[in-house]
């Protein structure tokens, strides 16, 4: 399966979600998380800590790809048309992360026309949720439903431990933290939606 | 216009489904663009419905032996009963 991880707007927990989603995978199969980001977070990442699956560039990618039983991509932050074209194209789904604020949500309605014109099986996930009784996650879903826009039915909520993660270069699974397994719940269950 | 490489993914993407063609034919891949499961389609819903055991079991069967899927089964009777209505 070959998924891309895709935004239009950085800082919405798209390295994150492809570093996780890849975690989920590899308990499935094989797993390569390709990093075209220019900040290469999870190159970096990868260099920090161990995670559980192989880590390339884009470079590398082309010929370590077809080794792999899962692909995931993790595409800069401003994907052009043409690679947006090539992405619809070329993979399975296209995971969009967005947090449920206003700009964030312009950014990926964008998106989404542009995906929903090359008719790209895509489905948003909402990150960086804050909690309770902050209600911004509910209506971010709600509104996306009522557009008949795809969206995951778990969020990932806001929590310290992905920083954490992010800090050790580890998935938040391997985190020593109370709340390890309940964000590592967040994105097993999303990967349960995508690859039962 | 596969050919004409326009994009820095198209060399990458290429290279991940050179290894999932093994499992699909080429033609397949070219309609992949529309094909869209039930599950992330929009346009249906998953519900659940109480059935006796025997008969979802039975269901089942004739499904797999039709190489058809439950869902459109389920689909095709109850348009026709509504209709019937």
């Amino acid at each position: 399966m070959i998924i891309t991880v895709s935004a239009f707007k950085g800082g919405v927990g798209k390295s994150i979600t492809a570093l996780h989603l890849a975690t989920y995978l590899q308990t499935k199969a094989d797993t390569l998380l390709v990093d075209g980001d220019l900040n290469r977070s999870a190159l970096d990442w990868s260099n920090r800590g161990s995670l559980p699956f192989k880590v390339a560039d884009e470079e590398d990618g082309i010929g370590l790809a077809p080794l792999y039983e899962h692909i995931v991509i993790d595409t800069p932050a401003k994907p052009s048309f043409e690679d947006l074209k090539s992405i619809a194209r070329g993979c399975d789904l296209v995971v969009i992360p967005t947090t449920p604020d206003a700009i964030a949500l312009a950014a990926t309605m964008q998106m989404v026309g542009l995906l929903n014109k090359l008719k790209a099986n895509y489905r948003i996930l909402l990150t960086i949720v804050p909690p309770h009784p902050n209600r911004s996650g509910k209506e971010a879903k709600l509104a996306l439903k009522n557009a008949n826009i795809p969206i995951f039915k778990t969020g990932v909520k806001r929590l310290a431990v992905f920083q954490k993660a992010a800090l050790e270069g580890v998935p938040v699974n391997a985190v020593n933290d109370v709340y390890a397994q309940v964000a590592w719940k967040y994105y097993a269950e999303v990967g349960k939606e995508i690859l039962p | 216009m596969n050919k004409k490489k326009n994009s820095r993914f198209d060399e990458l993407i290429d290279a991940a489904r050179s290894r999932q063609k093994r499992d699909k034919p080429q033609e397949i891949v070219e309609e992949k663009v529309t094909f869209k499961s039930k599950s992330t389609d929009p346009n249906y819903v998953r519900t659940t419905v109480y059935l006796p055991k025997k008969l979802h079991r039975g269901l089942k069967l004739a499904a797999a032996a039709d190489d058809r899927q439950m869902s459109d089964i389920m689909t095709e009777l109850l348009e026709k009963w509504l209709s019937q209505k």
